[in-house]
C-alpha cells in the first residue's frame, strides 16, 4: 500500500507538471496579453506594466520563476486585481464553491443511487418509467436552463427560494440542484444499469437461495457489485462539482471559484488562469487516487499496491 | 415405506413471455424418500432446472407455478408465502448451481457467505458462525480452513468453490439438497471429487439429495432412483439398476445409446438422437418424443401416452408397453460390469 501511494503520488506530480507546462506555454501562445486593451493603453504604461509583473522577461525565464513559485504554493498576484494574490483568490472562492458543491454531490449519492436501485427493482413499470423519465430529462436540460427555470418557477412564481446570494442554507437548494441536476440523472442511470446486470448474476441466485431477505440480496449483495461504475463515474464528478461551475454561480449570483476559471481567460490573467487550473487538476487526481483506492475496499479482485 | 420427505404432485410451470405462455413443465410428479439420492435427467430445455427452481419457488419472472402441489414434509410450498419460504431456503431445502465461478459473491469473503445462513437461520452470534464456517470448510475438505475462510471467492480454484458452495448449502443441516449440474462446470478429476464429497456428505449429514445432470454417468454414480425428463414431462422413472439395463422408454434408450463408451473401441461412432426438442410455447399434443422417436405409431402424436407400470417403481410414458404395441427390442450396449 505504502509503495502503491508512492508510485501514484508520483505520477500524479508528473501529470500536474505536464499540465502546469502545456497551460503555460498555451496561454502565452494565444495572441494578446493581460494588457492588451481595445483602446490600447500608451506604450510606456504597458512597459511599465510588463516590467512590473516581469512579462518582458524571456519566456524560459517566466516559466522557471512560475515553477519555483508553485513548488512554494505561491501563485503570485493576479495581474486583473490589484493587490489581490491568487492564493487569496481561491482561498475565498473555493469554500463557497465547495459548500455549494459537497451539497451537490450528496444530493448526487443520497439521490441518484437509491432512484437507480427503486428503477432497476421495478423494471418497466411506472416507478421505473417516471425516473428514466427525469433521469434523461436531467441529464439532456443543461445547467443554465435548470438554473433559470428553478429561478422562474420557484424564486419569481412560487416565491419559496431566493434568487440569488448564498446567505441561507434556503439558497442552497436552487444552485444545488442546477449543479447536480446532471450528474444526479447520470448517476441513477448508471446505477440502473449496472443493478439490472448485478441483479441476474448467479451469486444474486444463491443469496436468494441461502433464504435471505430481498432487502439483504439488494442492498448488501446486489448493490455493492453494482456500486463499481459508479465510484468510477463519481470520483472525477466530484472534482468538477466541488471547484464550481461558472454558469450556475453567475446565474445564481454566487462569489464562487467557478467565475474566475471562464474571467481569467477573457481577461488574460495568466497568474489566476495558470492557479486555477492548477488547483482543479490537483483535485482531480486526487480524486482518481481517492477512488482507486476505493475501488480496493468495494471490489477485492482489485488489488491495490500491486 | 420410507418416510416421504418431498412429494411433487402434477406440477405445471409456465414462462409468460410477450410471445406467449411457455410451458416448462407440464405435469411433473415424483417423491423423495427421506436419506434418498434421486437423479433427475434430461437435455437442455427439458424441464428439470425450472423443476427445481419451482420447489425453492425461486422462479425468475415472469416464471409462475400454474398447478400442482409440492409437499414437503407433508406441507405444501406452493402455497406458503415469501416470508415462510426464506425461512424454509437454505435452512431445510438447500441449493448448489452449476456455475462455482459466478456463483459466490465476489466482493464478500468465503467465509461472510457462509456464516451469513448460519447467522440467518440459526441465529448463531458472528464469532460462533464463524468457527462453524471454518468447521463446515473443515468438512468439506479445504485445507487451512482457518485461514482460507478469510479469502475472496477469486482466491480459491473452481473445484473449491463448489466445496464452498457446499459447505454453505450444507451449513443448516438441510433435510433436501438440490444440487444442479454441481459438475458440470468442472474438470472430470474435480468431477469425481465433488460427487465422492456428496456421497460422503449425504451420509454424515442424513440429506436427501435431488442431483440434476444431462450426464448419466454423474447420476449413475450417487443416484438410487432416476427421473428421466423430456418436453417438460416425465418420460421414465426406475431405479439406477432399470434406467441403466432395462430401460423402457425410447427416449431413455436413445440417451444411453449417446454416451461415449471406451469399450466400443474407435470403430463405432456415437449415435445421437436425430432432431431437436419440442417447442414448449407450443406443446405437441401426444408424446413430446414422437417427432424424434424411432418407433413412433400414429397414437404417439395423436395421444399423450399415460404411465405404464413396468412395476411399483419403475413407469414409463409410452405407447410401446400398451398391450396392443409392438415388441421392440433394443440393444442400448449397456453392459453390466463395464463403466
Amino acid at each position: 500500500m505504502g509503495r502503491f501511494l508512492a508510485n501514484r503520488i508520483i505520477s500524479m506530480l508528473i501529470t500536474l507538471f505536464l499540465v502546469i507546462t502545456i497551460t503555460f506555454f498555451l496561454m502565452h501562445a494565444i495572441p494578446g496579453g493581460p494588457f492588451t486593451r481595445e483602446k490600447p493603453l500608451p506604450p510606456k504604461v504597458i512597459e511599465a506594466l510588463e516590467a512590473k509583473y516581469k512579462l518582458d522577461q524571456p519566456l524560459w525565464k517566466q516559466y522557471v520563476d512560475y515553477l519555483k513559485g508553485v513548488v512554494t504554493f505561491d501563485l503570485g498576484p493576479s495581474f486583473q486585481r490589484v493587490g489581490v494574490t491568487v492564493n487569496e483568490l481561491i482561498a475565498k472562492g473555493f469554500p463557497v464553491s465547495a459548500k455549494i458543491g459537497g451539497g451537490s454531490i450528496l444530493l448526487v449519492l443520497l439521490v441518484g443511487i437509491p432512484l437507480g436501485v427503486i428503477s432497476a427493482l421495478k423494471q418497466n413499470k411506472w416507478q421505473d418509467q417516471v425516473v428514466m423519465v427525469l433521469a434523461t430529462l436531467g441529464v439532456t436540460i443543461p445547467s443554465f436552463v435548470m438554473a433559470t427555470l428553478i429561478i422562474y418557477i420557484f424564486s419569481s412564481k412560487l416565491g419559496w427560494l431566493p434568487s440569488h446570494g448564498l446567505t441561507s442554507w434556503k439558497h442552497m437548494i436552487g444552485p444545488m440542484i442546477a449543479l447536480g441536476g446532471f450528474s444526479l440523472s447520470f448517476v441513477a442511470r448508471l446505477t440502473r444499469s449496472s443493478m439490472l446486470e448485478v441483479l441476474q448474476q448467479d451469486y444474486i441466485r444463491t443469496a436468494r437461495a441461502k433464504g435471505l431477505s430481498e432487502f439483504v440480496v439488494v442492498g448488501k449483495h446486489a448493490l455493492k457489485n453494482a456500486l463499481i461504475p459508479v465510484v468510477s463515474y463519481i470520483g472525477p464528478t466530484i472534482a468538477a462539482i466541488l471547484t464550481g461551475s461558472f454558469v450556475v454561480e453567475k446565474i445564481f449570483a454566487i462569489p464562487g471559484l467557478g467565475k474566475h476559471f471562464v474571467e481569467s481567460v477573457g481577461n488574460r490573467d495568466y497568474t489566476v488562469l495558470m492557479g486555477v487550473t492548477i488547483f482543479y487538476a490537483a483535485f482531480l487526481v486526487l480524486m482518481i487516487l481517492i477512488v482507486d483506492i476505493l475501488y480496493g475496499f468495494i471490489d477485492p479482485r482489485i488489488k491495490v499496491g500491486d | 415405506m420410507a418416510e416421504k420427505l418431498l412429494d411433487v404432485k402434477n406440477l405445471k410451470t409456465s414462462f409468460y413471455t410477450h410471445v406467449g405462455e411457455v410451458q416448462a413443465v407440464r405435469g411433473v410428479s415424483f417423491s423423495l424418500n427421506k436419506g434418498e439420492a434421486l437423479g433427475i435427467v434430461g437435455e437442455s430445455g427439458s424441464g428439470k432446472s425450472v423443476t427445481s427452481m419451482s420447489i425453492m419457488k425461486l422462479l425468475q419472472f415472469p416464471g409462475k407455478i400454474k398447478d400442482g402441489e409440492i409437499l414437503f414434509k407433508g406441507e405444501d410450498l406452493v402455497k406458503k408465502s415469501e416470508k415462510h419460504m426464506m425461512s424454509i431456503r437454505g435452512n431445510e431445502i438447500a441449493m448448489i448451481f452449476q456455475d462455482p465461478m459466478t456463483s459466490l459473491n465476489p466482493v464478500y469473503t468465503v467465509g461472510d457467505q457462509i456464516m451469513e445462513a448460519i447467522i440467518r437461520h440459526q441465529g448463531l452470534s458472528k464469532q460462533k458462525a464463524k468457527k462453524k464456517a471454518i468447521e463446515m470448510l473443515k468438512l468439506v475438505g479445504i485445507p487451512s480452513p482457518e485461514k482460507r475462510v478469510d479469502n475472496y471467492p477469486h482466491e480459491f480454484s473452481g473445484g473449491m468453490r463448489q466445496r464452498a458452495m457446499i459447505a454453505i448449502a450444507l451449513s443448516c443441516q438441510p433435510d433436501l439438497l438440490i444440487a444442479d449440474e454441481p459438475t458440470t462446470a468442472l474438470d472430470v478429476t474435480i468431477q469425481a471429487q465433488i460427487l465422492e464429497l456428496m456421497k460422503d456428505l449425504k451420509e454424515k449429514i442424513n440429506t436427501s439429495i435431488i442431483l440434476i445432470t444431462h450426464d448419466l454417468g454423474v447420476v449413475a454414480d450417487v443416484c438410487s432412483r432416476i427421473i428421466v425428463m423430456y418436453g417438460g414431462l416425465v418420460m421414465e422413472e426406475g431405479t439406477a439398476e432399470e434406467i441403466f439395463y432395462d430401460p423402457k422408454h425410447p427416449y431413455t434408450m436413445g440417451l444411453l445409446k449417446s454416451i461415449p463408451r471406451l469399450d466400443l473401441g474407435q470403430k463405432k461412432r456415437l449415435v445421437p438422437i436425430e432432431g431437436s426438442p419440442p417447442d414448449l410455447l407450443k406443446p405437441p399434443k401426444g408424446c413430446p418424443f414422437a417427432a424424434r422417436c424411432p418407433y413412433a405409431m400414429r397414437i404417439c402424436v395423436e395421444e399423450r401416452p399415460p404411465y405404464f407400470y413396468v412395476n411399483e417403481g419403475h413407469r414409463s410414458m409410452c405407447w410401446l408397453l400398451h398391450e396392443d404395441a409392438p415388441d421392440v427390442k433394443v440393444e442400448t450396449g449397456v453392459k453390466r460390469g463395464i463403466a
